[in-house]
């Protein structure tokens, strides 16, 4: 249920900036962007940090490979706004047909065998924490995946577990195709400070 | 936020709302939303019950791949 605080902002402060980056866009601003500005005193500098650690901090793992993670954790939970709009920026990092085999069948597609290892333990952690056990890890170690990169990997997946759950319950809006390149552009350059 | 995760059962009409973030937030209705918003009376109440539980259960994945991790890296010293 979209909850009408939201969609206009809970200050003069937030409903300026909706309007102002609206204009920048020549688009609507996405519900992701509008749900950071509000209420921020809850947990929204918290969540903000994090999710900039997570996805722009430093790491082993290249911006576009950290947004494919963030599209497949969208994938894996049913998420339509978190896939298109972490797809779009991970394409401005990688080969379009490499995102796109990716998110077919991660399992076949031609990324590296670290990252495939990766994205094993992040669909388990995702869709079967409890069952998630120190042998998932150590197959991914053994690929080759470091322990630095296994736990960056974990930062993404844990702050998307949250993302994706908030917007299914507050019921973003599905942007455009033109919407969601114009927000990519932005995101990919800046992120989500 | 233990909700999500799978912990012990909260008051009505919270304990629907978190218990359906954290199994399944694609299948949360608006009659769900809608009544926490009407019990709290108040979109912030409201977003603060989807937010807590969002983060339950972002932080229970959180603590599984942490732990499985350190299990890992401990055998191998």
């Amino acid at each position: 249920m979209r909850l009408a605080e939201i969609e206009r902002g809970d200050s003069i402060r937030s409903r300026l900036l909706i309007r102002l980056i609206s204009m920048m866009l020549r688009a609507r601003l996405p519900d992701a962007a509008r749900v950071a500005f509000y209420h921020r005193d809850f947990a929204g500098h918290e969540l903000g940090a994090w999710t900039q650690r997570a996805m722009r901090g430093p790491s082993a793992w290249t911006v576009g490979e950290r947004e494919l993670m963030a599209a497949l954790v969208g994938q894996w939970n049913s998420n339509i706004f978190c896939v298109g709009a972490h797809s779009a920026i991970a394409i401005r990092g990688m080969d379009r047909s490499l995102v796109d085999a990716a998110m077919a069948d991660y399992h076949t597609a031609p990324i590296s065998d670290q990252l495939r290892a990766t994205l094993v333990f992040l669909e388990k952690m995702t869709r079967q924490p409890g069952q998630l056990t120190d042998e998932d890890a150590r197959t991914a170690l053994a690929a080759g995946v470091t322990r630095d990169q296994l736990v960056d990997a974990s930062a993404v997946a844990a702050v998307f577990n949250i993302i994706t759950r908030y917007a299914d319950a507050l019921d973003f809006t599905i942007p455009s195709h033109e919407e969601y390149e114009k927000s990519a552009r932005m995101l990919f350059k800046r992120g989500y400070a | 936020m233990n909700r999500a995760g799978g912990g012990p059962a909260i008051t009505q009409p919270h304990d629907a709302l978190a218990y359906q973030i954290g199994e399944a937030a694609y299948r949360v209705t608006d009659a769900q939303v809608a009544a926490v918003r009407e019990a709290l009376g108040s979109d912030k109440g409201a977003f603060e019950v989807v937010l807590s539980a969002s983060i339950g259960a972002g932080l229970v994945r959180w603590d599984a791949a942490v732990n499985a991790i350190e299990g890992a890296s401990d055998a191998t010293g």
